[in-house]
């Protein structure tokens, strides 16, 4: 097991200096760069732009300026950015907390609603509580997340006026758990809905599969309680292939928040991204871009380790 | 322009209205959205408006701009001139007299060494400076005592007015113990100054918060307690919010968000004139275009009031001149009106006579072809786009609509850069000085080429003695009346040319709720220039 982990950290090394390096070059050859901007100001000069570059090292070769990003970055600096003169670090760290509490609401919301409905609806296969949670399911999964968010906006905020339009919490006031809560029940059901579709789905799919299965036939014949063959040996079974598509999905909902906050305004990583983006900010890109890439390895990582959990057959050698 | 002045006076009457019923009091929160979050607030770093916005609610400069387009002291106890020995007879020495008793916000008194301690941080090599224009012909500058500066320029600076000025501040050099590297310093988040507000926090994505500042010079201003600045992603949100009345107001709407706000109850529109002007720019090495009577008869083909009165909903001003507001607009200037007998006679004068079987005109067998290029993405003006195609139809010309995204189009080896392209829209407008502008987008020199693509912005070509001569005289000297005749012959000289082609201008537009009152609009200032002024009535 400690094998396993030690083995699997160590390939995420070489993995993580690929894909900057990629994400590096990719990001150097889009047109513009960081001093599109000042290039449309009729006061920056000829001679300020050649300045800024320098000041900037944008006229260093990409190699170069790869080089010196990855040396100070293994050095624990993520640099600055080259818009707002910020350290990333800094500029990351709320902004990530923020994504982090919005993904883990939407996450959890997902599987308490899509667990329960997936199995009932297996279980009672074809009755009319199937039939609805499917119609249902396909809804949600259908209804784009932009268009739904405007939706519940324009209705919960807008005509009737329960919830906020957006932002995180009351400007102005003091901490409120309840304050807290009203202006996160939008847009973690915007980010919920469609993924609880989608599960509900899948799972009702895992469970009718295992259902028929030889083991689960024996476990009936056993004489066990239904709910000792429903929770022990169908589901066990069932949740490996569902575990495996949540840990790819996990940072699919940390970019699809870019959507969700920016409807909201939600101050999270994905309205960064997008502003860095526009401005050719390479710095807080790539530190943005490594923290999604680590993410996605570490979230594998975890479905993996959680399959010896729920499957005690998985063994790490 | 008619209009704009009668909806403005429109809105003066009703604050105005508001003010007298409930009368300005003091005290209170409110809160603005802008849908656009600043790179920071230090003035010579960053260079986004909103950035302007919100430094200006604390930092001050040494002169600024009234709504009339004039320049009034603010740090400064004057305006130096020529008429009171601030300017001497060579134009190059500038003496400023200080305001005396003005402190920073933590009390320190603000003194000439602070714009010395400025002036250091602007030519300090570790600040990424976004431009020296102005300072780097600064030869030396002298505090003899702590309430007089004396600037010598190595050559006359025309808008010296503008240094450590309306959109840029005088730093407090006790903050940085006189350090000028302020690269790195917190400063540029949370900047402090000697303007009416405190910045309090800045929470970057969700908003930044002001206080008012007890040590202002001004006893009773501002008016509120607290001004807190929203960032939310979209006009559209922003629009949403004023509707619910989570914030008191908003900035910069867009002209198509006018019918839908103006009749909402409660909510005010707030509109200012501008020099954002949208332009056509007829590449001069186009063979086509290099008949300046084909030039013309493009410009005269195009009626411009269909594009105010269907696209922008009769909320903008046809332009007829690059220079469309402030001390340097001349009226007599004007491109031709819509005429499309004299367009088609221009045409059969330059020799597009034949015509094809769809009726595009031809000329030794070449189509009468061009493509027109603005950056994707930009309903408004791909919508423009479509009707000045239709209006050319009308005259036998064939424009094609190629766009391309912003950072293509505006690229050091773009299409406009290079030179590739036949006609491109776009919207720039000069300064309260237009200077520097007409410089940069008209000037011989500014024409870009390959060795030297940051040469500047004449993607248009424009190579005119004429226009030459007259930017080169606005600079030289610093008699206002010679630059306003200068820049007349400069605008003249540039619509002679045909290739440069005013369409309009805009205006803006921001939103206030009945809640907020006590706000004035300034074209030659930012949006909350006179926070200090604003209440809330309830």
């Amino acid at each position: 097991m400690t094998n396993f982990l030690f083995r699997r950290l160590l390939e995420m090394i070489p993995l993580l200096v690929g894909i900057t390096l990629i994400v590096f070059i990719v990001l150097s050859s889009i047109p513009g760069g960081p001093l599109t901007a000042y290039r449309s100001n009729p006061n920056v000069r000829a001679e300020d732009l050649a300045r800024l570059s320098q000041q900037m090292g944008l006229d260093q070769p990409v190699v170069v300026r790869y080089g010196r990003w990855l040396l100070r970055f293994v050095q624990g600096d993520w640099g600055y950015s080259v818009i707002t003169q910020q350290a990333v670090l800094e500029m990351l760290g709320q902004r990530f907390l923020n994504t982090l509490y919005l993904m883990v609401s939407a996450l959890i919301v997902t599987v308490i609603l899509a667990i329960p409905l997936g199995v009932y609806s297996a279980v009672k296969q074809y009755s009319g509580f199937d039939y609805i949670a499917t119609g249902l399911a396909f809804m949600a999964y259908s209804i784009p997340g932009f268009w739904l968010g405007l939706l519940f906006i324009l209705f919960f905020a807008v005509q009737l006026r329960w919830l906020p339009a957006g932002g995180m919490y009351t400007l102005g006031t003091d901490f409120s758990i309840i304050d807290r809560l009203r202006f996160l029940i939008l847009p973690t059901l915007t980010l919920a809905l469609p993924s609880i579709g989608f599960y509900t789905r899948y799972l009702r799919a895992g469970v009718l599969e295992v259902k028929n299965k030889d083991f689960v036939r024996t476990a009936w014949s056993k004489g066990l309680g239904e709910n000792m063959v429903l929770f022990r040996h169908v589901l066990r079974n069932a949740l490996i292939p569902f575990i495996t598509v949540l840990a790819i999905h996990v940072p699919q909902v940390f970019t699809g928040a870019i959507v969700v906050e920016t409807i909201f305004g939600w101050p999270g990583m994905g309205r960064l991204y997008w502003q860095s983006a526009l401005n050719f900010d390479y710095p807080v890109l790539m530190g943005i871009m490594t923290i999604s890439a680590g993410l996605v390895m570490l979230s594998n990582l975890l479905a993996d380790l959680s399959y010896g959990v729920i499957d005690p057959r998985i063994r790490y050698d | 322009m008619k209009l704009a002045t009668r909806l403005v006076i429109l809105v003066f009457t009703i604050s105005a209205a508001l003010a007298f019923a409930s009368g300005p009091q003091s005290g209170g929160t409110s809160t603005i959205a802008l849908w656009q979050e600043p790179e920071n607030l230090n003035p010579y770093l960053a260079i986004q408006t909103v950035s302007r916005i919100l430094r200006k609610q604390t930092l001050e400069g040494l002169f600024d701009v009234t709504p009339a387009g004039e320049y009034i002291p603010v740090l400064a106890a004057e305006i130096p001139t020529p008429q009171n020995g601030g300017v001497s007879a060579d134009g190059k020495t500038v003496t400023i007299k200080l305001k005396e008793g003005v402190t920073w916000q933590d009390g320190d008194p603000f003194t000439s060494a602070d714009v010395k301690f400025t002036f250091d941080v602007v030519m300090n090599d570790a600040n990424p400076v976004s431009s020296r224009a102005g300072y780097d012909l600064i030869e030396s500058l002298e505090t003899p005592d702590d309430y007089t500066v004396v600037i010598t320029f190595s050559e006359i600076y025309a808008p010296y007015l503008t240094l450590f000025s309306v959109d840029k501040a005088v730093l407090p050099a006790h903050y940085f113990d006189g350090n000028s590297d302020v690269s790195r310093s917190p400063f540029n988040r949370l900047p402090e100054g000697t303007g009416p507000w405190m910045i309090t926090a800045w929470e970057s994505g969700n908003f930044i918060s002001f206080e008012r500042n007890p040590n202002y010079r001004e006893a009773d201003k501002p008016l509120l307690d607290s001004l807190i600045f929203k960032f939310v992603p979209s006009r559209e949100v922003a629009t949403a919010q004023l509707r619910t009345g989570e914030v008191d107001g908003m900035w910069n709407l867009i002209e198509s968000q006018i019918p839908e706000l103006e009749n909402v109850p409660g909510v005010n529109l707030m509109i200012t004139d501008s020099t954002n002007l949208e332009f056509l720019g007829l590449n001069l090495t186009n063979p086509i275009f290099s008949d300046v009577r084909v030039r013309e008869a493009i410009g005269l083909a195009i009626d411009k009031s269909v594009l105010v009165d269907r696209l922008l909903y009769g909320r903008a001003s046809v332009a007829v001149s690059p220079i469309t507001l402030g001390w340097a607009k001349d009226e007599t200037i004007a491109a031709g009106a819509f005429d499309v007998e004299r367009a088609n006679a221009l045409l059969d004068e330059a020799g597009w006579t034949e015509r094809n079987r769809e009726g595009i005109r031809m000329k030794d067998g070449q189509l009468l072809q061009f493509d027109i290029m603005t950056p994707t993405g930009d309903r408004l003006r791909a919508l423009a786009e479509q009707v000045i195609q239709a209006q050319l139809r009308e005259v036998g010309a064939n424009m094609v609509i190629a766009n391309v995204p912003a950072n293509v189009m505006f690229a050091v080896d773009g299409p406009l850069k290079r030179g590739e392209y036949d006609i491109a829209m776009d919207t720039w407008g000069p300064d309260l000085d237009p200077g520097a502008w007409l410089q940069l987008l008209f000037y011989s020199d500014s024409i870009p080429t390959l060795e030297n693509p940051n040469a500047g912005w004449n993607f248009i070509r424009i190579n005119s003695p004429e226009v030459d001569a007259a930017v080169d005289q606005g600079r030289s000297t610093l008699d206002l009346q010679v630059r306003k005749e200068a820049y007349s012959n400069a605008a003249r000289a540039i619509v002679d040319t045909k290739a440069y082609i005013p369409l309009y201008t805009r205006f803006l537009v921001d939103a206030f709720t009945d809640r907020l009152g006590g706000y004035e609009s300034n074209p030659w200032d930012e949006f909350a220039w006179d926070s200090e002024s604003w209440f809330v009535t309830h």
